[in-house]
């Protein structure tokens, strides 16, 4: 009996010592006390790396966050204008940038950040990595006062068949920089391989520039601390630290886990998908604006179409498809009205781009929700529905052959996105195309994409707030610059629009793509703009099917306050680690603190 | 007769068998008196009940009665498909190795212990979950009923087993009756209401299965059914934001149904199993 109790005592510790145990140095919760610590809704499954050079790595390193590495300059989506960050001045010329670094810049481990550190990243760590375009746009990045002790300056040169300043000036906001002292000795190990470079996760005391460090991570959250030496307290804030000492970001499964968790206070800020965000309100949940469309709309989530598989490649079908869905019932059901009436093309008819957009081709050209038109279109194809009481059964091609049944993919749990299709393949039913939803699992949604393995396709064209828009969306649908066949990658023109050579190639696309970048004339680029809108609304390579924000931005300010609004919009709105958002970590103060 | 006014004086089985009624009802009738549409936009996301919408809508917009009336059908199709499936499976295996015994019955004993040790949700799970497109409810049926057929083959063939040794299974063997004859002639008739008992089980446990599968999300997503109609709740936040209409009455009725059939079955087996019978 004694001996049975001792092991079962035993056992128990055992237990209790196992579980006690997680990975990676992390702490119990009293160490990360609630009021010194901001949580954010950001991460998306199990943290898997935190190389910055990975496609796909884990918050806080992700395109776009600067928190523990940062880029040369933010990008401001509200003002379309840059901000400093590493880099404290910009000088444009036809045939190149130059930026000048903060004298004041220092990476984690003490040492100055130069313009080696610059050129080095672009120049040996982007140059290999095949998942960063930055280099389709550059002929070379050099340091300027190389004789310097601490040279400052470099230079972004343009290429000079294609030149391409918005885009590099979109990748200056995009590209973090990555001290040399560090990753030249890991590209040496990794003998230049760039697949070997990056199996290092880069998770233990990762060397940055920015205010936080990489903490610890477990299956639950990752936690970054605040690094009090960051440089920029004394060079940017005035001496000032950020608010919070941690900044963790907990990982849940879906769009409601974080919904629910921001309505009872456990996160503070998110940038997932909530529906009808009014309704949360009375929880303290609140988003940018306080009423109707509460987000400020800046990118449209676009059904991408394979034009490698018929009756996709047939310009009535597509259009008949255009026609057949209604894009209100998207935007006052998928996305809880987060979003003003959508107008045909793929030009923003509102801020900044308003100045590109053309009411009347638009209406001319555009395609609209009209059944009748969708079936029109049909007809004029030679496409023949079969309907049997009322239900599709079948779609017969001018050949008298069935049309295989189409399907439209989004990653399973995207609730929004799973709305849009399900609103889209009613449309399209109704009129007779016969379509179905598919919800895949994230992985095989990332592997299709890019390879072109589907029929239609849910993406986002320049998911990221760039200077380069509109023309960065034009480009994601249609550029045929690297064109390839489907099974082989592309990392824009999924859908394999306008296949030079082919008999279906219009030159003046590509023509159109090449031209306005390096327009300096407003009237003209405005007429370009026009053009190439036109041709998208005439030949349909997608479906642009609503308008919403580039990253969804909710708080609340139970533990928290001090989070801009329209009201008080001294930030653009993103979570406080995204972009330009990641200075409000110096403006928060904890809730009940009067305001400065 | 007798057996039925055995069973009508069982109040558990009159409960049952109104319950269920009404049940069907509700899945048939709607459709023969009123005009449901689902597919037709009637309103707003999650519009409260009304007098005109006594359910109110649903995320999308859509009446949400015609969805649970659409949903409480497809319910109801894939646990009757998955209970017949899985009785007839289940009967053929259990009988035929209760009835011939021997090696025949080890091995198909051996191998539906195998399958009952495997765990029925974990690999419908994973077969639903690979399947990426074309899950249709007939498909998620016969998932369903090919892996809950173990423990009626097990039952059946304890049944079959006892029969055999019985004298009138012993003449027909005499007088030249095969094994087919045997078994439907001389076994199968005295398992006629242990197999519906067995049947209306497999059928509850279908409608359950069905309801947990979809409600992962991992259900036909071209159709509606009671599981759907929850994981849309969940997805899209009707609990949160207090849209009851949107999860109660599928949630009501899924467990109406479940405890109708089970009902059923303890009424029956309280009237069938004569060590039982009051």
């Amino acid at each position: 009996m004694i001996r049975r109790f001792t092991c079962g005592a035993l056992t128990l510790v055992f237990l209790l010592c196992l579980s006690a145990c997680t990975r990676s140095g992390s702490r119990t919760a009293d160490e990360f006390p609630r009021e010194e610590t901001l949580r954010i809704g950001i991460a998306w499954g199990e943290p898997n790396t935190f190389n910055p050079l990975h496609p796909a790595p884990s918050w806080p390193v992700q395109q776009e966050h600067t928190v523990v590495y940062q880029t040369l300059f933010y990008f401001d989506p509200e003002k379309g204008t840059l901000l400093p960050q590493l880099g404290s001045a910009l000088r444009s010329f036809p045939d190149r940038m130059e930026v000048d670094l903060h004298e004041a810049a220092r990476w984690h481990d003490g040492r100055p950040v130069t313009a080696r550190d610059v050129a080095y990243t672009f120049n040996h760590l982007y140059r290999i990595n095949p998942g960063f375009p930055a280099w389709q746009y550059l002929s070379s990045v050099d340091v300027l006062d190389a004789a310097a002790e601490r040279p400052r300056t470099v230079a972004f040169r343009f290429r000079a068949k294609d030149p391409n300043p918005l885009m590099v000036q979109h990748w200056l906001t995009l590209n973090a920089i990555l001290p040399q002292h560090i990753w030249e000795p890991l590209l040496a190990a990794a003998k230049g391989d760039f697949n070997e470079l990056l199996k290092y996760k880069a998770d233990q005391n990762p060397i940055g520039s920015g205010p936080y460090r990489l903490h610890s991570y477990s299956a639950e959250k990752i936690v970054a601390e605040r690094f009090d030496a960051y440089w920029g307290n004394a060079a940017r804030h005035g001496g000032k630290l950020p608010a919070p000492r941690f900044l963790i970001a907990p990982i849940y499964k879906s769009n409601d886990h974080y919904s629910l968790a921001l309505q009872q206070g456990r996160i503070d800020a998110a940038n997932t998908f909530i529906p009808r965000i009014w309704l949360k309100a009375r929880k303290g949940v609140r988003a940018w604006f306080d009423e109707p469309p509460y987000f400020p709309p800046a990118c449209m989530p676009t059904a991408f179409i394979n034009h490698l598989r018929a009756p996709l490649n047939d310009v009535r079908f597509r259009r008949a498809m255009a026609f057949a869905i209604n894009y209100d019932d998207i935007r006052e059901l998928a996305v809880s009205g987060y979003s003003v009436p959508h107008e045909p093309g793929f030009i923003l008819p509102f801020g900044v781009e308003k100045r590109y957009f053309n009411a009347e081709d638009a209406k001319t050209f555009g395609t609209r929700f009209d059944p009748e038109r969708a079936r029109q279109e049909l007809a004029a194809g030679g496409y023949r529905p079969v309907f049997r009481d009322g239900e599709l059964i079948e779609l017969r091609n001018a050949a008298g052959e069935r049309v295989p049944t189409l399907f439209i993919q989004c990653p399973a749990g995207w609730s929004d996105w799973e709305s849009m299709i399900r609103i889209m393949v009613r449309g399209m039913r109704t009129v007779g195309i016969d379509v179905r939803e598919q919800f895949v699992d994230s992985t095989a949604y990332y592997r299709a994409l890019p390879l072109g393995d589907f029929d239609l396709i849910i993406a986002t064209p320049s998911p990221v707030p760039s200077p380069a828009e509109p023309w960065a969306r034009f480009d994601f649908v249609l550029n045929s610059r690297d064109w390839a066949p489907a099974g082989e990658r592309m990392f824009t023109n999924m859908g394999r629009f306008n296949k030079p050579g082919s008999p279906e190639y219009v030159p003046r696309f590509d023509e159109l793509l090449a031209r306005i970048p390096i327009v300096t004339d407003e009237a003209e680029r405005a007429a370009l703009y026009r053009e190439l809108n036109r041709l998208c609304m005439e030949l349909q390579p997608a479906i642009p099917l609503v308008y919403r924000p580039k990253a969804f931005y909710e708080f609340n300010e139970k533990v928290w306050a001090g989070f801009p609004t329209a009201a008080n919009p001294y930030l653009p709105p993103t979570v406080p680690s995204q972009g330009a958002g990641t200075l409000m970590l110096w403006h928060l103060r904890p809730a009940g603190s009067p305001p400065p | 007769m007798k057996l039925l006014r055995h069973l009508l004086r069982s109040p558990g089985f009159v409960v049952g068998a109104l319950l269920l009624l009404a049940t069907l009802l509700l899945a048939f009738l709607p459709p023969l008196l009123l005009e449901l549409d689902t597919s037709r936009r009637v309103g707003l996301a999650y519009v409260p009940p009304t007098a005109g919408r006594w359910l109110g809508t649903d995320h999308l917009g859509l009446d949400m009665f015609a969805l649970l009336v659409s949903g409480l059908r497809s319910s109801l199709y894939v646990g009757f498909l998955a209970g017949i499936v899985a009785t007839v499976l289940g009967t053929l295996i259990g009988v035929y190795g209760g009835y011939k015994g021997g090696w025949i019955d080890d091995v198909l004993t051996a191998c539906t212990n195998l399958f009952l040790v495997i765990p029925s949700l974990i690999v419908l799970i994973l077969l639903s979950g690979s399947l990426q497109e074309g899950r249709s409810l007939t498909l998620i049926a016969l998932f369903i009923g090919c892996t809950t057929w173990t423990w009626s083959a097990r039952a059946v063939r304890a049944q079959a087993a006892s029969l055999r040794s019985r004298d009138h299974v012993a003449l027909a063997r005499i007088n030249g009756y095969g094994t087919l004859g045997i078994v439907c002639l001389h076994i199968l008739p005295y398992l006629l209401s242990y197999l519906f008992m067995v049947f209306i089980l497999q059928t509850a446990s279908g409608i359950l299965t069905e309801s947990v599968i979809s409600m992962l999300g991992l259900g036909p997503y071209d159709t509606v059914s009671l599981g759907n109609l929850l994981n849309q709740a969940i997805r899209n936040e009707a609990l949160s934001d207090g849209a009851w209409w949107a999860f109660f009455p599928p949630m009501v009725l899924i467990t109406v149904i479940a405890f109708a059939l089970y009902v059923l079955n303890t009424s029956m087996e309280g009237v069938f199993n004569p060590r039982l019978r009051k």
